[in-house]
């Protein structure tokens, strides 16, 4: 089973590009972490590849069957986005209730005795209107629809926005619980990172609508590093090896190492090094820009 | 492939329909009645056997005109985000109408035999040719529901001057007391007329689902 693919996927509007040339595969069975900055191009990413939105070029296909206008495909795939409250009509015109109950229509595998334990265990108030629940509280109804669904391949878009820590612990304790049952797909788009990193079998990160990193996590924690010292014993100890992130303390220096595969840092360099946090790493490769 | 019954979805909003225009139907004759009290001949009973069939007619196109735009607006975003396969959801929605139709049809010549008491075949007449109307209304509010949604303000400027303008026509007529629509529906009552008026409707129908299906086919969602 081929998985979840996008081949040189392009999305313009006008002359602005917004994703180029992605090429991405989400296998059966893993949690995706999908992290960038504002504008990245993640939600667009997520819309292309669950046809809520043509791309300009490129295919998407789920399992060989291209995705676009084709039912077979779309059944495998929930894409829930995030509730726009701005929005003065769609979804937020309707009660929680409605909205849950059209998904169960159209979600073949629908499990509707998750959604009613989802509901009571989110406190939700099924009967009001999504545009007067609070933010937390939208993004539990999109929590909802993701999980009940079922389906194959599940693509959540912020779906923790909003929320407090104690919910937010217990959405991923749910899809925990439900990975673990299912063995469904998940790619979580979240700017919470260190909360969700542990979770996150792979992450992929997004910058100016390109994928610059798809990697197993803990892989890339273990070859990302943050090297500190003076600054000629920092470069010299540095050279040869891709450095991010580099920044001035005092007379010194600190930089973000990462190595390849069979690269290493010179042990007898007098240089301070210290493991990163996913969010240290996704800061490095994501945000060096000039300082104003 | 597991396929969902979608029929619960479009059931509900079918039966909908069809109570919100007779309740419209009802009200709006009232309304008339009370309107035109002192202009009238022969009492409400009459007036009521008389007019309800046109305002049958009036309150299913004014109805199916807000529904079709209120659908794009509402319900549309959120089935596709949930089946984003348009040409599923258009076939759907064009059944939906049909099946609206076909219940107003029904209706439609029910009235017209017990309250009107028109012979069987002009009930029918008139029915078909009601239907054919009814059609006609929902092609073009189709092609509205189009520039509604894609044109924002623009269009929504458009759908409201229509709306409108339609809504005046029919707050006119009911003021007048005048039962110039039925009069000109009786003169009509033929096969021949009805095969033209249908044709004409499922002309216009077929046309603004072809507009609207070739418009939202590859629109992008937003919710």
């Amino acid at each position: 089973m081929e998985g979840l693919m996008c081949r040189n996927i392009v999305k313009r509007y006008g002359k602005k590009t917004v994703l180029d040339q992605v090429d991405l595969t989400l296998e059966h069975g893993k949690i995706y972490g999908l992290i960038g900055r504002n504008g990245a191009g993640k939600t667009t990413l997520l819309s292309v590849l669950t046809a809520q939105n043509p791309a300009s070029e490129g295919q998407v296909s789920c399992d060989g069957l291209p995705v676009w206008e084709n039912p077979e495909a779309l059944e495998k795939i929930c894409f829930s986005r995030e509730l726009n409250p701005m929005n003065g009509m769609s979804a937020n015109a309707m009660k929680a209730k409605e909205y849950l109950k059209i998904a169960s229509i159209y979600f073949p595998h629908w499990d509707q005795a998750l959604a009613d334990r989802l509901v009571r265990l989110f406190g939700l108030d099924v009967k009001k209107r999504i545009c007067k629940l609070s933010k937390g509280m939208m993004s539990m109804v999109t929590i909802i629809v993701a999980m009940a669904s079922k389906a194959e391949f599940t693509l959540l878009d912020e779906p923790v926005a909003g929320l407090d820590v104690v919910a937010r612990e217990q959405f991923y304790q749910v899809l925990l619980e439900e990975f673990q049952n299912t063995g469904r797909t998940f790619l979580i788009s979240t700017h919470i990172i260190e909360e969700a990193a542990n979770i996150f079998e792979e992450v992929i990160m997004i910058d100016k609508g390109r994928i610059i990193l798809k990697e197993n996590t803990e892989d890339l924690l273990e070859h990302c590093v943050c090297i500190s010292g003076k600054d000629d014993v920092v470069d010299a100890a540095a050279a040869g090896l891709e450095t991010h992130h580099p920044e001035r303390i005092g007379r010194g220096k600190t930089v973000m190492v990462r190595l390849k595969e069979g690269q290493s840092l010179d042990a007898s360099a007098d240089v301070d090094v210290r493991g990163v946090t996913l969010q240290q790493v996704f800061v490095a490769l994501c945000g060096e820009e000039e300082h104003v | 492939m597991k396929r969902k019954n979608t029929l619960p979805f479009w059931g509900h909003h079918i039966l909908e329909n069809v109570g919100a225009i007779c309740a419209l139907a009802i009200a709006l004759d009232i309304f008339s009645f009370l309107m035109s009290y002192d202009e009238i001949d022969g009492g409400i009973v009459l007036f009521f056997r008389v007019s309800l069939p046109t305002y049958i007619l009036a309150g299913a196109t004014f109805w199916m005109f807000i529904y079709v735009l209120g659908f794009f607006k509402t319900y549309y975003p959120v089935v596709l985000s949930f089946q984003a396969c348009r040409s599923r959801i258009h076939r759907e929605m064009a059944f939906s109408f049909l099946a609206t139709d076909l219940v107003l049809f029904l209706i439609m010549t029910g009235v017209l035999l017990i309250l009107s008491r028109l012979g069987v075949e002009d009930a029918l007449i008139v029915g078909v040719e009601s239907m054919g109307l009814i059609l006609i209304a929902e092609g073009f509010s189709l092609a509205f529901a189009v520039l509604y949604v894609r044109y924002g303000k623009v269009g929504g400027v458009i759908c409201g001057l229509a709306g409108a303008l339609f809504g005046g026509v029919v707050g006119a007529y009911m003021a007048s007391g005048n039962t110039l629509f039925s009069g000109f529906m009786e003169h009509i009552i033929s096969w021949a007329s009805a095969g033209i008026i249908v044709g004409a409707g499922i002309g216009v129908f077929l046309v603004g689902t072809a507009v609207m299906h070739l418009v939202f086919r590859k629109a992008q969602l937003y919710i």
